[in-house]
């Protein structure tokens, strides 16, 4: 063999792997090619204080003086049934409108208590309407399974009171607890 | 003299090889990357900054009293 054709031979050789290395080099690198995409993702839970009243009614029929009445207990009338349905806790106060009894020394009271376990503060003692706001429900839940209230009313008629159909219109307002 | 031509035209190739392989070792070692961020943001109800608006419903007490029988 010539010089030349050594020189030759050796150059096409180191060719021919450079070629090679080449090769699988932009092998891997087309396999380790890889994409990425960035992205926001905003979620916005706005606060809603949403309350329902079922029953929104308690009527108490027909009832002679002298007699006690209250909501939620058997034979009569079931208590108000106050539901969270918003996106906040809320603390809750009813406003009497009239005093619904007029005769000696009425009693036309309320209480609140949780329907569900551990739904809201209470107001566990009997309280008198007085015809303002006052509280009712404290920190009533929005989650779905802690969300009923009950709010119970008592009415004790006088022996003076005079007969005929009474009504009083009582105001809930839910407002934000949090 | 045809000796001396493939000797050049060898010597192309393999500078052409060695330049081809230079290019895809850089990119090896510098391999095309992305990087990505995410944010997830979520807005809690409750906050002092958007507070709600109370609502009010309302309900009804009614009882009818009969009239005393005693005279």
């Amino acid at each position: 063999m010539e010089k030349s054709e050594a020189i030759i031979a050796v150059l096409l050789v180191i060719a021919i792997v450079a070629s090679v290395a080449t090769l699988v080099i932009m092998n891997q690198k087309a396999s380790v090619v890889t994409g990425k995409a960035s992205g926001h993702v905003n979620a916005s839970i706005s606060s809603v204080v949403a309350i329902t009243l079922d029953p929104d009614t308690i009527n108490f029929g027909t009832v002679a003086q002298g007699t006690t009445h209250q909501s939620g207990t058997s034979g009569e009338p079931a208590s108000f049934g106050i539901e969270n349905n918003g996106t906040v806790k809320v603390n809750i106060t009813v406003d009497s409108t009239n005093p619904l009894l007029t005769g000696t020394s009425p009693v036309y009271q309320f209480k609140s208590s949780c329907a569900e376990t551990n739904c809201a503060a209470e107001l566990v003692d009997f309280t008198n309407f007085n015809q303002n706001e006052q509280f009712a429900i404290g920190v009533l839940e929005f989650a779905q399974d802690k969300d009923l209230a009950n709010v119970a009313v008592k009415i004790v008629v006088p022996m003076d009171e005079p007969a005929g159909s009474k009504s009083d219109t009582i105001v809930f307002t839910a407002s934000q607890a949090e | 003299m045809a000796s001396k031509t493939l000797v050049v035209l060898t010597i192309i190739l393999l500078i052409l090889s060695l330049v081809v392989l230079g290019i895809a070792l850089s990119q090896k070692v510098l391999p095309p990357t992305a990087t990505a961020e995410g944010k997830v943001m979520a807005y809690v109800a409750g906050s002092s900054t958007n507070q709600a608006e109370p609502m009010s419903t309302t309900g009804k007490v009614m009882v009818n009293v009969l009239p005393n029988k005693t005279p």
